[in-house]
């Protein structure tokens, strides 16, 4: 009975963590379709990055129970969060590179000025 | 209903909402106005798959599948490192775009309507008369030397197609913002520009 309620317990934590995960990444998405360019959208793009796959592995890892499932998880989790910052950083340069009005969005700092 | 079947329902659900996402995600990146959004999408749809394969490796049972989701993670990273590669110029180049960038005329440097979200549904070019008078001339005319020296509106008249690529490897010279006006020019024809490939 005790080990039933340990099980259900368990399962719980699971869904909440993947609801909340799947919550991130839906306003993940929604911000990427209402913010209107490119540098806000890696705003929001993040959060899918991050925080929605934070949860979903938790969660899963939660769900699996330690072992080696849990391990791999755990590093698919940790690879993720160590590229993403590197490939957000590409495409702001991607973007400062090739966009022939950028500052349209983006405030220059200019010293020149008085 | 036993804890299996509660688990089976909850990864089956989720996988459910991941495919609704990642359709939204697949249309953005269709109708994406730039290179950089038209990335962002196929990064994000990326990620989400990589939730869907580690829900699918709980779901079935299959250990290896959080392997395969390991791959998926470097190899979409690597392919965002190969896209970078191909739209960042060269280190020489790289420089000279900061100290032209650093040089420039103000806030208002590049005029023009914005690229946000109400001229996103128009004409990407659609401001194009502006551009072709005043501070921004002025400033194409100042910060380029030589071949990129001639103004927006010869630009206009040059050799139609020459991308990105063969702009920073034929002539080093040519400056950003002879680029731009290049992009510009190129969006005025109704082509797709070298930074508008997807």
């Amino acid at each position: 009975m005790r080990r039933m309620f340990l099980e259900w317990l368990r399962f719980s934590v699971t869904a909440v963590l993947l609801v909340l995960g799947l919550i991130g990444f839906a306003s993940g998405v929604i911000g990427v379709y209402r913010f209107g360019f490119v540098m806000n959208r890696m705003h929001a793009g993040g959060i899918g990055d991050t925080y929605g796959l934070f949860c979903v592995t938790l969660a899963l890892m939660i769900g699996a129970g330690p072992g080696m499932d849990a391990l791999k998880l755990l590093l698919v989790l940790v690879f993720m969060w160590f590229t993403s910052p590197v490939s957000t950083h590409f495409l702001s340069q991607i973007e400062y590179y090739t966009n022939p009005r950028l500052y349209d969005h983006v405030e220059r700092k200019d010293p020149g000025v008085k | 209903m036993t804890v299996a079947d509660a688990y089976r329902l909850l990864y089956s659900a989720a996988l459910t909402v991941f495919a609704v996402l990642i359709g939204a995600m697949l249309v953005r990146s269709i109708i994406g106005p730039r290179i950089t959004d038209r990335i962002l999408s196929v990064n994000m749809i990326g990620t989400m798959v990589i939730s869907c394969i580690v829900i699918l490796s709980r779901l079935l049972h299959e250990s290896y599948l959080a392997d395969v989701a390991l791959i998926y993670t470097m190899i979409s990273f690597v392919s965002v490192l190969v896209l970078a590669s191909v739209y960042i110029p060269d280190n020489k180049l790289r420089k000279k775009f900061m100290k032209e960038d650093g040089e420039g005329q103000g806030g208002e440097g590049q005029s023009g309507e914005g690229q946000g979200c109400e001229s996103r549904e128009g004409q990407p070019g659609g401001g194009l008369k502006e551009k072709t008078k005043g501070k921004q001339d002025r400033s194409l005319k100042e910060t380029s030397k030589g071949k990129s020296g001639r103004s927006l509106k010869e630009e206009q008249k040059g050799e139609p197609d020459r991308s990105l690529k063969e702009n920073q490897k034929g002539q080093p010279g040519e400056s950003r913002m002879a680029d731009r006006a290049e992009n510009i020019k190129d969006r005025a024809d109704g082509k797709r520009g070298a930074a508008d490939v997807s």
